[in-house]
């Protein structure tokens, strides 16, 4: 069987739709006017929001600082959690304008590439936030602490407890990477299956230079008479 | 009643003084239809994804419209929008929600169910099982190749080279000669037995 019987079939096939395939023009018009919600319109809905909620943290850790740059105790874990919110609202910013820049009638290697790109971002942000977050608890108990009811967490529970806190903050993040490491397949599916489809349009991209090569060589050849047509 | 437009008739449209943004666009996707049929068949199979699929194609170039550069031809332009939805879509990417599919319409329908020959229908069958052992990528290419576009316009919708083009549909030609031989084998030994 060549391919060339199978494309034969197709056509004939292609020649059929032509009487039987009709185009719902009012089905279409009723839905076409700006109510193309996809799923990407939704995720940047979604990271506006994600957006604005680290800006609003932002500001107030911001203020916080502001307010207490004289004490360090107070200062450096606020100083660390603002720069971690801001950290996400520029991550957040990055993947807002990435998502406006892409562009579907793009061919099809570069647009997959660029949306593939935006996803294995998006897991790793997700995933690098999770995986920090037991230790920005013990930060954020004692900045809210002062900020909320202006409690000093140092006196009502202790260095040593505090201090505790964040060690075992430490071991839980480092247990977590552990265990995304060493069951990376079930962990990380997304992430792994995002990396591999990148991997496979490169590949797709990347035959270009056996193709270049195979060119010159099938150039070569016919012009020392090797090969015919 | 072959439903194309001819060259002459879609100039006309385009110097109609009335004829909107959205009239041009609806006499192209009219007259280019079948890609979008076509693309939503190869990466689906269930009926209900296949239609949500070809809206989302629609709408998907609607948005892209504006993007069109009316001097190039609106095939090459609607089969990127058309398979880089499908193959989103497929990955599972940007699969939405069905609620703006009324029940039992599509926005493309097929009056009557053409009537094959089974001989025709086994071919199709059997281009069907090969395709779909393919990813995504590579069912761009033979859909592509199987509609009749020259190298050039494959490699400008994949955005790879032509010689890439050649070297890839000779692979997969290949690939279907040796899958071909196998199931013919196949059949043979239960024949036999």
């Amino acid at each position: 069987m060549e391919f060339d019987e199978l494309k034969r079939a197709w056509q004939e096939c292609d020649r059929k739709l032509d009487t039987s395939l009709h185009l719902n023009r009012r089905l279409l018009q009723s839905s076409m006017p700006g109510k193309a919600e996809t799923v990407l319109k939704r995720l940047s809905q979604w990271l506006w929001v994600e957006v604005l909620l680290s800006l609003v943290v932002a500001g107030w850790l911001g203020s916080f600082v502001w307010h207490h740059a004289a004490q360090s105790p107070f200062l450096i874990p606020a100083a660390v959690l603002d720069l971690c919110a801001i950290v996400l609202v520029l991550a957040g910013i990055h993947q807002i304008v990435a998502i406006s820049r892409i562009d579907y009638s793009a061919p099809v290697v570069v647009f997959q590439k660029r949306l593939e790109s935006l996803r294995v971002e998006r897991i790793r942000t997700t995933k690098w936030t999770l995986r920090l977050a037991p230790l920005a608890w013990t930060l954020l108990f004692i900045v809210a602490m002062k900020s909320l009811f202006d409690v000093d967490a140092y006196i009502v529970f202790g260095t040593a407890r505090l201090a505790g806190s964040v060690i075992f903050g430490l071991l839980v993040v480092a247990a977590g990477i552990w265990v995304s490491r060493r069951y990376a397949t079930h962990v990380g599916h997304n992430l792994i299956a995002a990396t591999r489809f990148l991997h496979s349009v490169s590949e797709f991209e990347g035959e270009e230079m056996i193709g270049k090569v195979h060119a010159l060589l099938s150039r070569l050849l016919r012009r020392g008479g090797l090969l015919r047509g | 009643m072959k439903a194309e437009l001819t060259d002459v008739q879609r100039e006309q449209l385009e110097k109609v003084p009335t004829a909107t943004r959205e009239d041009r666009f609806l006499v192209l996707l009219e007259e280019h239809r079948k890609i979008l049929y076509k693309v939503a068949n190869l990466y689906c199979r269930n009926r209900a994804d296949i239609a949500d699929l070809v809206q989302e194609m629609a709408l998907q170039a609607w948005r892209s419209f504006d993007h069109y550069d009316h001097s190039r031809r609106f095939s090459t332009w609607l089969y990127r929008v058309a398979l880089n939805v499908a193959i989103s879509f497929y990955r599972g990417e940007t699969r939405r929600s069905r609620t703006m599919v009324p029940t039992g319409e599509s926005i493309l329908e097929i009056a009557a169910e053409a009537s094959e020959s089974s001989d025709l229908q086994d071919q199709l069958q059997l281009l069907r099982g090969f395709i779909d052992q393919l990813d995504g990528l590579d069912k761009a290419l033979v859909l592509l190749y199987l509609d009749e576009n020259p190298y050039s316009s494959i490699a400008e919708v994949l955005g790879i080279s032509e010689s890439n083009v050649g070297t890839r549909i000779n692979r997969i030609k290949q690939r279907l000669q040796r899958g071909w031989a196998d199931h013919m084998r196949k059949e043979h030994t239960h024949g036999v037995r």
